[in-house]
């Protein structure tokens, strides 16, 4: 079953260099809905049978690899639902969507592969070739915004993750004294010892294996990569960086922290909650003013990293991945959307005002989307938002207060951009009369052809602002599970995720 | 002092000069023979060290090393170097001698680190890595153009190599692939990157990607 969770891209990662163009998105939708339906059934056996290993054990899936399986798996298949709709606004021609069907595979590939190995090494290895794949697709629209975000996002996160290698070998370095000279890095086996590591080289593995990940989960003040990066990639890579990179990244801290904790007592809940607290605070200050609409997610995936970092930090890891799991649902939503809007209007706030009345859907999405982001009551991120505010509350009434003024600064700034992109009169660059309307608008003829879309917003502007009709498919299908999750939390999730906070040593 | 200490001594000494030796000049040739330099030091003390320990799988990183590091990537920059337009010098943020200085109190603050916990007998690969890799650091993150920048990333890999030749020689297997996964990185990545740039905007220099703030 893991098997085939990885053979399936990878079949496709070849298949991308064979089949007829024109069976690339059809066949990507599959690729995604089989890994999903895979990471689903995987998870349901680690909830009544345990752990799911594979090959003599190199493959080890528990409940909190589960948890990052299910989030990399659930937007891998939005992403090639919305590639749909992307390329059918930008059609760039067989050979650049060949190049992007490879590497998304390859970058769904290396994402859905972290959770899976039992050896920290491997992990670190295959968090190394997510960057690879990915640095590609940032620069995939070619502008010289992109490459610049692009070159920024390969050299501080290679030099972040490196770090973390350096704190992987002295983790390794650690466990000498117990394990001998020559023994294996997996993770269920250090953490059997991790009572009996030297506390002095673990210590600074952990500050070194959290700075590193940390780069490229975008914890503040690594997180200067991370802006440039979503909001020049293409609409679905957007979504698959915030909505699933971040939390393989994370993942590599938090296999950790279990190993880190019994030696080294509240050291590294300290360290967690320094960076999460600062990611915070630098987040909310900068979402103000932000006048491109990715830029603005951008900046909130930074945000909410920093809460769940926090939540991990404060002991309270259910929350913590309970805000993970709809972060990924809520922002992926939101890029989409984004991306629809981008596609069909350009990536200003300031010039797409009334979006509720220009795309209606998509207005809709960025509305429920914006508000379930900022934690608003009856939707799916306010649960845990408490929950994490809470255990603030239980280890120091400071420490709660400056959370919860840190949300509302958050929420003000999100709101005001939000109210002025989806209310604002239609008056911007669709004129009232040529309301873009998704599904409505026909597509135009392809006599477009690939030459000049290279700038896809000002092409689709002159067309009147419309979107393909697939495009809704994602949009629609992601909105519905974001209402969903805000109604009812399914028990299964309820389970799996108190099976990955008892991995990680916390109260559910 | 045993043999192996007295090596990894002189090992330490002498990658820890050549890493102060890129930042000190703004001369991309002589940055990148310094770190040649630094690449053949750190396969000869790997060859060592397979042979004091007795870890004779160490050969073969040996060789990898010496035949990437110290050959094949500065190969392939100098290549790149020829085809950029003709400067020699690096536009500079901060003068060399200024960065000299940061360079000589980050290895400072390596030794400060290092000595709460090191035994002595892995003291001079810990500090001489931890020193290689803030330098690395430190350069890539105080040149404005894409070369040193670049030089800086494949310090901090000879950095972490050395710390772990130093430190776990036993590291099984993950040794060879680290080594092999890295350069792929690096070479292909940051390769081709290279040549966008190059082609976009005929300079090296990042100081012109500056369009994406806030």
């Amino acid at each position: 079953m893991l098997t085939a969770c990885l053979a399936v891209p990878l079949a496709y990662l070849v298949l991308a260099w064979l089949v007829p163009a024109r069976w690339l998105r059809p066949l990507a939708v599959a690729v995604g809905a089989a890994v999903l339906g895979l990471a689903l059934a995987v998870t349901a056996a680690v909830l009544t049978r345990g752990p799911v290993t594979g090959w003599g054990g190199i493959l080890r899936v528990d409940g909190l690899s589960a948890v990052v399986l299910v989030t990399v798996s659930v937007v891998v298949f939005g992403a090639a639902l919305h590639a749909l709709g992307y390329f059918e606004v930008e059609r760039l021609g067989a050979p650049r969507e060949r190049a992007y069907a490879g590497l998304w595979a390859g970058f769904s590939l290396t994402m859905l592969a972290v959770p899976m190995f039992g050896n920290l090494g491997v992990v670190w290895m295959l968090v190394e070739l997510t960057t690879l794949s990915s640095a590609f697709l940032v620069a995939f629209e070619g502008r010289p915004e992109s490459l610049e975000a692009a070159w920024k996002y390969v050299v501080v996160v290679t030099v972040g993750v490196s770090l973390a290698l350096l704190g992987t070998i002295l983790l390794y370095y650690s466990a000498v004294p117990v394990l001998g000279n020559v023994f294996s890095l997996s993770w269920p086996l250090l953490q059997r010892h991790a009572g009996e590591l030297s506390a002095g080289p673990l210590r600074l593995a952990f500050l070194l294996v959290v700075i590193g990940y940390g780069t490229k989960t975008g914890l503040v003040p690594m997180h200067t990569w991370l802006p440039d990066a979503h909001s020049e990639a293409p609409g679905p890579i957007s979504a698959m960086l915030s909505g699933c990179l971040l939390n393989t990244a994370l993942y590599g801290v938090l296999r950790i922290l279990p190993i880190a904790r019994p030696v080294l007592g509240g050291y590294p809940d300290a360290v967690l909650i320094a960076f999460g607290l600062l990611s915070l605070v630098v987040a909310a200050f900068s979402l103000r003013g932000q006048t491109h609409m990715k830029r603005l997610l951008a900046y909130s995936s930074v945000e909410h990293m920093g809460i769940v970092t926090l939540g991990f930090g404060l002991g309270a890891p259910f929350f913590a991945l309970l805000q993970m799991v709809n972060h990924t649902v809520a922002k992926s939503l939101l890029f989409f959307a984004a991306g629809n809007a981008t596609q069909a209007t350009g990536p200003g706030i300031d010039r797409r005002r009334g979006l509720l009345w220009s795309m209606p859907l998509t207005g809709l999405a960025v509305l429920v989307g914006g508000l379930a982001i900022t934690g608003a009551p009856p939707l799916s991120l306010f649960p845990s938002e408490f929950g994490i505010l809470r255990a603030a509350w239980s280890s120091g009434p400071w420490l709660a207060w400056l959370y919860l003024l840190l949300l509302a600064i958050v929420f003000v700034a999100f709101v005001s951009r939000l109210t002025a992109l989806v209310f604002g009169t239609a008056s911007g660059v669709l004129g009232s009369g040529q309301r873009a309307r998704i599904g409505i608008t026909p597509v135009p003829p392809a006599a477009a052809g690939g030459a000049d879309i290279g700038d896809g917003g000002a092409a689709a502007e002159a067309d009147g602002g419309h979107a393909s009709p697939v495009a809704a498919v994602s949009v629609t299908l992601f909105l519905a599970l974001l209402l969903a999750l805000s109604v009812v939390t399914p028990q299964a999730l309820v389970r799996l995720l108190e099976l990955a906070s008892r991995a990680l040593g916390g109260a559910a | 002092m045993s043999a192996g200490q007295a090596v990894a001594s002189l090992v330490a000494a002498g990658t820890i000069i050549t890493a102060l030796a890129v930042l000190g000049t703004r001369y991309f040739r002589s940055q990148l023979w310094a770190y040649v330099f630094q690449s053949a030091i750190l396969a000869a003390y790997t060859g060592v060290v397979a042979v004091l320990d007795g870890h004779p799988d160490l050969f073969w990183a040996a060789g990898v090393t010496l035949l990437v590091r110290a050959v094949l990537i500065p190969g392939i920059l100098l290549r790149v170097a020829r085809a950029l337009p003709g400067r020699r010098e690096e536009a500079l943020i901060m003068s060399t001698a200024s960065s000299l200085l940061v360079g000589v109190a980050l290895v400072v603050l390596a030794a400060l680190v290092v000595s709460a916990f090191a035994t002595a007998a892995v003291y001079p690969a810990l500090l001489a890595g931890l020193s290689v890799t803030l330098c690395g650091l430190f350069l890539s993150a105080s040149r404005p153009e894409a070369f040193p920048q670049l030089l800086g990333l494949l310090q901090i890999e000879n950095g972490q190599f050395l710390v772990t030749v130093g430190l776990t020689p036993g590291l099984p297997l993950i040794n060879e692939l680290v080594v092999l996964f890295d350069l792929v990185v690096l070479v292909v990545v940051i390769g081709v990157l290279i040549r966008l740039m190059t082609t976009r905007y005929a300079t090296g220099n990042t100081a012109t990607l500056d369009r994406l703030r806030g």
